[in-house]
């Protein structure tokens, strides 16, 4: 609500040893907005994140975050405006789910602090919203894979940060969960005016819930703006390789689009 | 809908390690008890007392030998045990935090292999210019050389990975093996007095191992007890820690050079001890959880504990001593089996 938040990237070039990941992207993201990023495998989404989140340094430009360069910030100050919930997770500790959400607040406990009433009232909040009341204390190694996935986005939720990176955030969960995680993002987006920026995979989830769309290929911006606009077949067709039909969808939200195959075929 | 605090785990937490210190030092007084010539405990007590306030016309009332037994022989002793004990415990904790290994111990670097290696050369060539502290001294420098080896073959572009390190680790271990391996084939006649100091004990250790070991321990406590949260935020992974604020690179950096100094002088002063440094996180892990902030001061106190119960065992119950290294997996092994299976058990009967 009238957050003055913005974050910009201002020509950033990375590159994996001699093997260039992101080549020249300068892109705004607009605040208050649900934003996916699409592109083939491989094409440097991941990466992007990991360079908006400050986790990695790019070889040239910059990431802007509320005019300031990402990295001259204090990492502290970034995990208050800034969460991420990265493609792969790994635990091989028994902490409970409670604990994993818990440390969610880190950005806010002062060293040799203990978690405030407010701290615990987030992550209770959070928990609920996410359905993970009953598995609250169970040990996070000992639930599947899409139970762990609703922990790790749950667990960066609970940082409650103006800006949410998610990559692939729902790749194992069954359809019902993902909707219903897409749509208490969605939610937060329009009530509380925060930005989400999405990987996504599956075009038709982008389709149902993003406001725009940035569309990546060979670690450059191909498209961008306007979900409707950006995912056009034209687009698609440049992008992924694939022959579809973009279709407006009266009843539902927005419009659907269906794949008729492969475009050298 | 009312807010659940987890205090139960909390406290609970608080009351074992609590438990734990009270044990501590009750295992401390009663092994000083313990020995060839038996010391009344209420006597240890009275001559540990008046040592601290000074009283020395209370000292001589006391039968003449016991303060000279308690105060130079036996506490010293004790204590090292007891130090090394919580140095090794609380690193290994550390470096299964690191390493996110479950499986690593704080000589999974190859640190206790540059310590032997280092040892067996001084033991070898006769080497004695520093008397009793030239053996020591070199398993010190043998540690930190292995460190330093390690650490520099495992980094690419200043990142270190988890399996780059346990890889660099066990390479350097195994040529340094090799190099043990020689020098025992060459040392002929002093070869059972490497092999004796490679299955480590705490015989005629002195004040001055008491102060150099409870020295680098406490410090090696304050940097662990500093960084522990950090440690369980690591656990999520490197971009989530890096996320949330944590400088992951410096904070695993800091503890892995912190730990491996703990073990290295831990190791110098009592030759190699296994199995505390594997085990003892664990347990600790069953009874406490994956907390760092609680699990290091316990597997601090549970090593303390397990060594001084084992050091104890070899020099006063038993007729011969034995390597202390044999003992501690004799005596932990079997109690680590019993909580494994009793936890195993709960957790099937208990859902």
């Amino acid at each position: 609500m009238g957050r003055k938040d913005s974050l910009v990237t201002d020509g950033l070039f990375f590159s994996y040893g001699e093997k260039p990941a992101i080549r020249g992207v300068s892109v705004e993201f607009v605040p208050g907005k649900f934003i996916g990023v699409v592109g083939p495998n491989g094409c440097g989404k991941s990466t992007l994140l990991d360079l908006l989140v400050g986790i990695k340094t790019p070889t040239r430009g910059r990431v802007l975050l509320d005019g300031e360069d990402v990295r001259r910030l204090k990492k502290r100050e970034v995990a208050r405006k800034m969460a991420l919930v990265p493609q792969k997770f790994f635990i091989n500790f028994p902490f409970t789910v409670h604990e994993v959400l818990l440390m969610g607040r880190h950005p806010y406990i002062p060293r040799f602090s203990t978690p405030s009433e407010k701290d615990y009232h987030i992550v209770n909040c959070v928990a609920e919203q996410f359905e993970l009341t009953e598995f609250l204390y169970s040990y996070i190694t000992e639930l599947s894979g899409g139970e762990i996935q609703r922990v790790v986005v749950a667990r960066a939720v609970v940082q409650d940060t103006p800006f949410l990176l998610l990559d692939e955030a729902t790749s194992n969960m069954d359809i019902k969960h993902t909707l219903e995680i897409f749509t208490g993002l969605r939610k937060r987006v329009d009530n509380e005016g925060i930005t989400v920026i999405s990987v996504m995979h599956d075009l038709s989830l982008a389709a149902m819930f993003c406001d725009e769309v940035v569309a990546m290929k060979n670690g450059k911006i191909h498209d961008h703006g306007d979900a409707r606009k950006t995912l056009s077949e034209k687009n698609i067709n440049e992008v992924f390789e694939v022959r579809a039909r973009v279709v407006d969808d009266d009843e539902g939200c927005g419009f659907r689009i269906f794949f008729n195959g492969v475009s050298h075929d | 809908m009312g807010e659940t605090l987890p205090g139960v785990s909390g406290t609970e937490g608080l009351r074992i390690i609590l438990f734990l210190s009270v044990a501590l030092v009750v295992a401390v007084v009663l092994s000083t008890a313990m020995g060839y010539i038996r010391i009344p405990v209420i006597d240890v007590i009275r001559i540990v007392w008046f040592k601290i306030t000074g009283n020395t016309d209370a000292l001589k009332q006391l039968n003449g030998v016991f303060p000279y037994v308690v105060t130079d022989v036996r506490l010293p002793r004790i204590l090292t045990a007891a130090i090394v004990g919580a140095g090794l415990g609380m690193s290994g904790a550390i470096f299964q935090g690191i390493l996110l290994n479950p499986l690593a111990d704080p000589y999974t670097l190859g640190i206790s292999s540059g310590a032997a290696f280092g040892a067996s050369l001084a033991l070898v060539l006769n080497i004695s210019f520093l008397s009793l502290y030239t053996v020591p001294l070199f398993a010190f420098l043998g540690a930190m050389l292995t460190l330093v080896a390690v650490l520099s073959i495992s980094s690419v572009r200043g990142q270190m990975s988890s399996n780059n390190l346990i890889l660099a680790g066990v390479i350097v271990a195994a040529i340094l093996s090799a190099g043990i391996g020689f020098l025992k084939y060459i040392a002929d006649e002093e070869v059972s007095i490497i092999i004796f100091w490679l299955m480590g004990s705490f015989a005629s250790k002195t004040w001055y191992e008491v102060f150099l070991t409870g020295s680098t321990v406490l410090l090696g406590f304050a940097v662990f007890l500093f960084y522990s949260r950090d440690l369980n935020i690591i656990s999520l992974g490197d971009q989530i820690s890096d996320s949330l604020g944590v400088s992951t690179g410096r904070v695993k950096k800091v503890l892995l050079v912190a730990a491996s100094l703990v073990t290295a002088v831990c190791v110098s002063v009592s030759g190699i001890i296994g199995f505390v440094g594997l085990i003892i996180p664990h347990l600790m892990r069953f009874v406490l959880g994956p907390d760092n902030q609680k699990l290091i001061p316990a597997s601090a106190l549970g090593g303390a504990l397990l060594l001084l119960v084992a050091d104890t065992t070899t020099r006063s119950v038993l007729p011969h001593e034995i390597p202390i290294g044999i003992l501690t997996s004799l005596l932990g092994g079997p109690f680590f089996c019993y909580i494994f299976r009793k936890k195993e058990l709960g957790r099937i009967h208990g859902t």
